[in-house]
């Protein structure tokens, strides 16, 4: 095979403001091949997809079809190049017809372009070879399940002169039937020198679809290879920037101990969506739990769980109250239960911006420096002044206002607050995304002197290598259940991201109630 | 296969939209022809002469609404008294006043305005309430500017509006061709374009709707049947007043609502905000026949409004989840 490439992308450079998403990313796809394209979250494969879809123009770098320079500046210039994009959100207009829907954006703003006969037909063509009644072409949205909703965004792809079909994550809304129906007929069309590239966290789709496949680390292009050498390990190792010989013998940093002293909170037959596999899950007093997984796998639905912020569809969440098991009943309830929860996106949902550092600070413990109603300002700066130091938050001073500190700062003074409180549970939701080493160790020191002193934390991450380094257990979630508990030798860099790709290392110690 | 295009929607949508408002309309009539012997008896045609600038601005609310992304145009009240101001003080007290001036003057005055919001929202993406908070203080300005008190003496064609001799009214006819125009629209892949950009814009956009053009043509149709209301005010106040336009901007968008178009975008059509334009002027109507202070008719519009919603509201949620 060494026809020219359908479409290629060479050198592309793209920023949001200072932030480099993709750097000099090179992509070539071949006419009649599905190319498989991997990495992390945030290895830029969305970007990539964006890119590809004319949602947006790369900074740097050119696109080329048939090894022609192209723009792809919006949706409709990429479909003229026969470029498709199903995403993963099931994109339906839900006041519109099915076959409205598919036919969307073909029309001129007022001419009603004829629909042919043939086209029509074609239609029904592919929702039947998708194993789908044909009816939903004329049912209203409202009533389809996703996975219809998603054969009609499929539909609306396929029925246009299609080249290049790009399946951004677009099989997790497919029932297994309708996605293997669904890969035959891609596979039927390669030889009609159509292109897929297909973007999946699943090995096991990708093993049976792909012919060779990009992978994708921090914005760079790891390499591009070849079926046959695109086997899971090959294409994780590629993924983590670690040799194949080195993931065996790649060790963690913590030295862990105690878990004789009991079980502080626990999940029982809790399932993250409503048709997810129901799983338990112990929390030891004292530990700290890290709790990892792709995005929109589960993980941050897990934390949410433990913290009360949203109840599971299925299960119940416990913690020991004195020797009681004290069932979470919702947010209120878990803080009085002495659950505390530190939220992630911490300048959305966790800091008041418009207030200074000691009411961030004293926020959660307003009742407690109060009488009969009336804040003591003088009891609160002194409760402000000792948790500052106690944080080590720069500048020193409670009437700075939040938004002159740094990220690593503001998150100490988001910490603090519920520290303040005084919790037998502490939830952090990846508390330390883009914040510097320096206070990352400072964290890392703050919560084992916690620990010690008897509080157990629950914490999600999205950096493996703080999973491994700061945690006593780690907990993955794939495709909304718990794929693995790994500790002690099981958890290794590569142990950790099998598991979030549903391959979980035979060795893993398994919390399931049934399979 | 073509039927496929044309086979009913599945169970579903059994109600049409305008249903309720239109339900309500038909009892509010009966409850005033209660009340009034002289309503059913040609009283109705004057009712309809007085409420038809507030039934053509609910009329001009709707495409913008039906467009989504929060759209909204505050500024057609202002926006008509504009119209009737520049028609009065600019063109008739000129002696610019025949018909085959004005008439086209009056829409496409209107179809600028709904430029002018259309730009804001649709291309520069001001969020569309800011976008025409800020024309509605512009517009009503520039409308006391031009004419500080109010001006009478209109040709004598402009008396054709609020005739009442025919079997209907002659505004009935403005209304019907408006509605007619609009009907011919529905009839165009717009119409499909619209509701696909109001009900998903994201989904829209990636599937190659041009949304940015089909959110302006959105204000500039508002736009237009604001004009054409501006006119019709004219020939109902018998006169240009700058004070009067910026009354109807609330009454307008209270209207839309209760005639269950949903404020999200992407379900309902001009009858629904007839009706419920309709609805409004009969409260107004029996309130005021039975002497019912003012302060009662300002409760009564928000008390009927905080229902429509709640109950537009339910219904939505409803069809979501069946």
């Amino acid at each position: 095979m060494t026809s020219s490439p359908l479409i290629e992308l060479a050198g592309i450079t793209h920023r949001y403001g200072a932030t480099v998403a993709l750097d000099g990313c090179q992509l070539d796809i071949r006419p009649g091949e599905i190319h498989g394209l991997v990495g992390e979250n945030g290895s830029g494969k969305s970007t990539v997809v964006k890119l590809l879809s004319g949602i947006m123009a790369p900074t740097e770098g050119t696109v080329r079809v048939d090894g022609k320079d192209v723009d792809l500046r919006s949706p409709t210039a990429a479909q003229a190049h026969g470029v498709l994009t199903v995403f993963q959100e099931t994109l339906i207009s839900d006041d519109c017809s099915g076959l409205d829907n598919v036919f969307a954006g073909t029309d001129g703003l007022f001419r009603r372009r004829r629909r042919s006969k043939a086209e029509l037909e074609l239609a029904t063509e592919v929702v039947e070879r998708l194993g789908t009644s044909p009816s939903i072409l004329t049912a209203s949205p409202y009533q389809l399940s996703l996975a219809e909703r998603q054969v009609l965004t499929l539909t609306r792809a396929l029925v246009r002169p299609w080249r290049l079909l790009i399946l951004d994550e677009a099989t997790s809304a497919l029932d297994l039937a309708t996605r293997d129906r669904l890969f035959a007929l891609l596979q039927a069309e390669r030889s009609n020198g159509r292109s897929v590239l297909f973007v999946s966290h699943r090995m096991d789709e990708l093993e049976i679809l792909i012919d060779r496949a990009t992978v994708q680390r921090s914005g760079h292009t790891v390499g591009t290879v070849d079926r046959a050498e695109a086997t899971p390990s090959r294409l994780l190792s590629m993924m983590d920037g670690r040799s194949e010989s080195e993931h065996a013998g790649a060790a963690t940093v913590t030295a862990r101990r105690r878990d004789e002293q009991g079980t502080a909170a626990r999940l029982c037959g809790v399932a993250l969506s409503s048709d997810a596999r129901p799983f338990d899950l112990d929390v030891r007093r004292g530990e700290i739990l890290g709790v990892g997984g792709l995005d929109g796998h589960g993980a941050v639905a897990l934390v949410e769980a433990f913290a009360g912020v949203s109840l599971p569809p299925k299960g119940k969440v416990e913690i020991d109250r004195d020797g009681l098991w004290s069932r979470v009943r919702g947010y209120r309830n878990a803080v009085a239960s002495g659950i505390a929860y530190v939220p992630g996106k911490r300048q959305e949902e966790g800091l008041f911006r418009t207030l200074d550092v000691r009411d961030n600070l004293a926020m959660a413990t307003y009742g407690e420096h109060s009488r009969l109603g009336v804040l003591r300002p003088h009891a609160i700066q002194q409760a402000v002044r000792a948790q500052m130091q106690r944080l080590g938050v720069v500048p020193d001073d409670p009437d700075y206002p939040i938004t002159g500190l740094s990220g690593g700062n503001a998150q100490k003074v988001l910490v603090g607050r519920w520290l303040a409180a005084e919790p037998d549970l502490l939830v952090l939701n990846d508390p330390l995304r883009g914040v510097d080493i320096g206070t990352k160790r400072e964290f890392y020191a703050l919560m084992r002197e916690l620990t010690d002193a008897g509080m157990t934390v629950v914490m999600l991450s999205t950096e493996i290598e703080e999973l491994l380094t700061s945690c006593d257990r780690v907990a993955v979630c794939h495709d909304h259940g718990l794929e693995a508990v790994l500790e002690g030798d099981e958890m290794t860099y590569d142990g950790v991201l099998s598991a979030m790709f549903g391959q979980a290392p035979t060795l893993a110690t398994h919390e399931r109630t049934r399979a | 296969m073509t039927t496929v295009d044309r086979a009913p929607i599945r169970g579903g949508r059994a109600v049409p939209y305008f249903v309720p408002a239109a339900l309500a309309v038909l009892v509010m009539i009966a409850i005033t022809a209660q009340k009034s012997s002289q309503f059913l008896d040609g009283g109705w045609k004057l009712v309809l002469v007085y409420a038809s600038p507030l039934v053509l601005l609910a009329m001009a609310q709707a495409p913008v609404v039906l467009s989504g992304g929060g759209g909204l145009d505050l500024s057609v009240g202002p926006g008509a008294g504009l119209v009737s101001v520049i028609l009065a003080a600019g063109l008739i007290a000129h002696q610019i006043s025949v018909a085959w001036i004005v008439i086209p003057a009056a829409v496409l005055l209107g179809v600028v305005i709904g430029a002018v919001n259309g730009s804001l929202v649709a291309l520069i993406r001001i969020p569309p309430i800011i976008a025409t908070l800020a024309t509605y203080l512009v517009f009503a300005g520039i409308a006391t500017q031009v004419l500080a008190s109010p001006t009478g003496a209109l040709p004598v064609w402009m008396d054709w509006f609020t005739d009442v001799e025919g079997v209907v009214p002659n505004v009935v006819w403005v209304m019907l061709l408006v509605g007619g125009l609009w009907w011919l629209l529905t009839r165009t892949a717009f119409w499909r374009n619209l509701l696909m950009v109001g009900s998903n814009d994201r989904a829209a956009y990636t599937a190659g709707v041009p949304v940015t053009a089909v959110r302006f043509v959105a204000y500039v149709l508002t736009g237009a049947m604001t004009g054409v209301a501006g006119l019709v005010l004219t020939a109902v106040l018998g006169g240009a007043d700058a004070t009067v336009g910026p009354t109807y901007t609330m009454l307008a968008i209270a209207a839309v609502a209760l005639g269950g178009i949903s404020l999200a975008g992407g379900r309902g059509g001009l009858l629904g905000a007839a009706c419920g334009a309709a609805l409004l002027f009969l409260i107004q109507n029996y309130l005021t026949l039975t002497e019912a202070s003012s302060f009662v008719l300002q409760m009564a519009y928000g008390l009927v409004l905080v229902v429509a919603i709640v109950i537009n509201g339910a219904w939505d949620r409803k069809r979501k989840n069946p």
